[in-house]
């Protein structure tokens, strides 16, 4: 019992500890006088191995998980007789749900990883780490997930036109009166605030237990996989709210 | 790699996603109409309940606007406002009304009607608004049927508690039925059932024991008829035959001797005639000579 309360105590402090970290983090990310010549430079870095060292394998896993998800909402739609609804169902599926989380995970795998260990073997925290390691990082995240998220969703739009046309015998033109009919503004709002939203967690997550590693040495792999989990958790949480936020609106 | 090189597909990256969503944005939001001119039209309605901001407005089911303005007026009545872009303005115009039409299910149903020849209404005006409601409409049809059924329910319930009463005839057949099984379940057979009488089956059980008895002896009595009686009796079937042609050429003769009787009928006529002649006049002959015994002056007879 006492080792659960102690448990209990130490994830409340630690989570405040996160939730100030975060908080901090994006007022610096507000802040112009973060902004130097070093950040600069150490952002068009950190966007180069972020966005295009990863395109082309990025673009391939579109094409592949784009198709295989837009054929499973095809042969949904055909099971249901929703044929009238393809427009809705592609948009909000394509647009405002699997594209931001597909490249969230993409890059959860690929870029934070990357950030936890090159800030967990930077030893040396001082006044311009900030300034010349985390800013970049944080805004390649960002960046970097909102990019990404267009580019996949327009994958997904044009591998529906494929499969539609293939399994429901839509041709382009009323395909492309579906989708401009089902897409709203909101729509478009949704995946650039998720993208900012999941590229601030995927870069700053990565940050704060590589910063706990280096003030922890002997368990650098479990602050590795609780970076992996501490990102898949908070976005399935922060899925869940906006998907409430947007039934609210 | 260097620096410079990295520079620059990073740049030639973000500059292409940006002109590439910025064509995307822009094409999307030219094709849905945001930068088309809009012109606001309202309707009243005492409430607001139904309609939401962005509930179509259609003309022959096509939608040619939406709900922009749900607003509360100093009267407590609501001005519902909609925007028809350019392109849908023609189809708003003067003596166009608003049908607000609400199904049994689903949400309501703003249409516009519309007539081709009059001219465009202008731009902020407002138009009539005419409600027809489903419910409502359903309720009023449905209350003769719902009446109908009410008094149906009180026929049958008045039969079925009729039914339920001991005296009724439904409970007597019921019991008639039930003596009649319970006989039927004591007595061996149906006949004594329905007679009452245990010596009618009986009688009835001997009479048809005998019955096999009684159709030998009918067998061998047919086949006496059959050897004794048969052949006499078609002989003098032959012979009555036989007498049937002799009659018949004696009645063709008789007929030849008819047929010249029948020839000598006018000279037969004539002698009638003459005869009753001859006798008229000796009758005339006779009265004179009466009268000659009777007028003694008169000496002379005059002869025809």
């Amino acid at each position: 019992m006492y080792r659960f309360i102690n448990s209990l105590g130490s994830f409340a402090i630690e989570s405040i500890e996160f939730f100030i970290f975060m908080f901090q983090n994006l007022l610096h990310i507000l802040s112009p006088k973060y902004y130097t010549k070093y950040t600069n430079i150490s952002l068009i870095k950190e966007l180069y191995i972020s966005i295009i060292n990863n395109l082309s394998i990025f673009i391939l896993f579109a094409l592949i998980f784009g198709s295989v998800i837009i054929v499973a909402i095809t042969t949904f739609i055909i099971n249901f007789n929703l044929k009238e609804q393809i427009g809705i169902l592609l948009v909000s599926i394509m647009i405002d749900e699997f594209s931001p989380i597909f490249t969230t995970f993409f890059l959860m795998l690929n870029y934070s990883l990357y950030t936890h260990l090159v800030v967990a073997n930077n030893q040396k925290e001082t006044n311009q780490t900030f300034s010349r390691v985390y800013l970049p990082k944080l805004i390649a995240g960002i960046v970097s997930v909102v990019s990404m998220s267009f580019i996949f969703a327009t994958i997904m739009v044009l591998s529906g036109f494929v499969v539609s046309l293939l399994y429901l015998d839509i041709d382009l033109l009323t395909y492309k009166s579906l989708i401009i009919n089902a897409i709203m503004v909101q729509d478009i709002v949704i995946l650039l605030l998720k993208g900012i939203v999941f590229g601030y967690i995927i870069s700053s997550i990565p940050i704060y237990y590589a910063q706990k590693s280096n003030q922890d040495n002997r368990n650098k792999i479990k602050y590795i996989i609780k970076t992996l989990i501490g990102i898949f958790m908070s976005i399935l949480i922060l899925e869940a709210i906006f998907y409430i936020t947007k039934g609210l609106i | 790699m260097s620096y410079s090189s990295m520079k620059f597909k990073v740049g030639l990256f973000i500059f292409i996603f940006l002109i590439n969503i910025a064509i995307a944005i822009s094409y999307l939001l030219v094709q849905k109409g945001v930068f088309d001119k809009h012109y606001t039209y309202y309707f009243k309605a005492f409430s607001a309940e139904p309609y939401r901001i962005g509930m179509p407005i259609k003309v022959s089911g096509f939608k040619i606007g939406y709900v922009d303005s749900i607003k509360l007026l100093a009267d407590t009545t609501v001005q519902i406002g909609f925007s028809v872009d350019e392109s849908n303005r023609r189809w708003v115009l003067k003596e166009s009304v608003i049908m607000i039409k609400k199904p049994l299910l689903g949400e309501t149903n703003i249409l516009l009607y519309t007539s081709a020849e009059n001219p465009i209404l202008e731009d902020e005006s407002e138009l009539k608004v005419f409600q027809t409601d489903d419910i409502n409409d359903l309720i009023f049809k449905l209350t003769p049927v719902v009446e109908k059924i009410e008094n149906i329910v009180t026929s049958v319930d008045k039969i079925t508690t009729y039914l339920a009463k001991d005296d009724s005839e439904i409970i007597k057949i019921l019991k008639n039925i039930e003596k009649f099984s319970d006989t039927l379940a004591k007595n061996n057979s149906l006949l004594t059932t329905i007679t009452g009488d245990q010596s009618a089956t009986n009688a009835l059980t001997k009479s048809v024991k005998k019955l096999p008895a009684m159709m030998d002896n009918f067998n061998s009595l047919s086949k006496d008829v059959k050897d004794d009686i048969l052949p006499p009796i078609s002989e003098f079937v032959k012979e009555l035959g036989n007498i049937a042609v002799d009659i018949k050429q004696k009645l063709k003769k008789l007929d030849s001797v008819v047929n010249s009787v029948d020839g000598y009928k006018g000279d037969i006529d004539k002698i009638k005639e003459d005869i009753k002649v001859s006798i008229i006049k000796s009758n005339q002959i006779l009265d004179k000579v009466n009268s000659i015994f009777i007028d003694k002056n008169n000496k002379e007879v005059t002869l025809p």
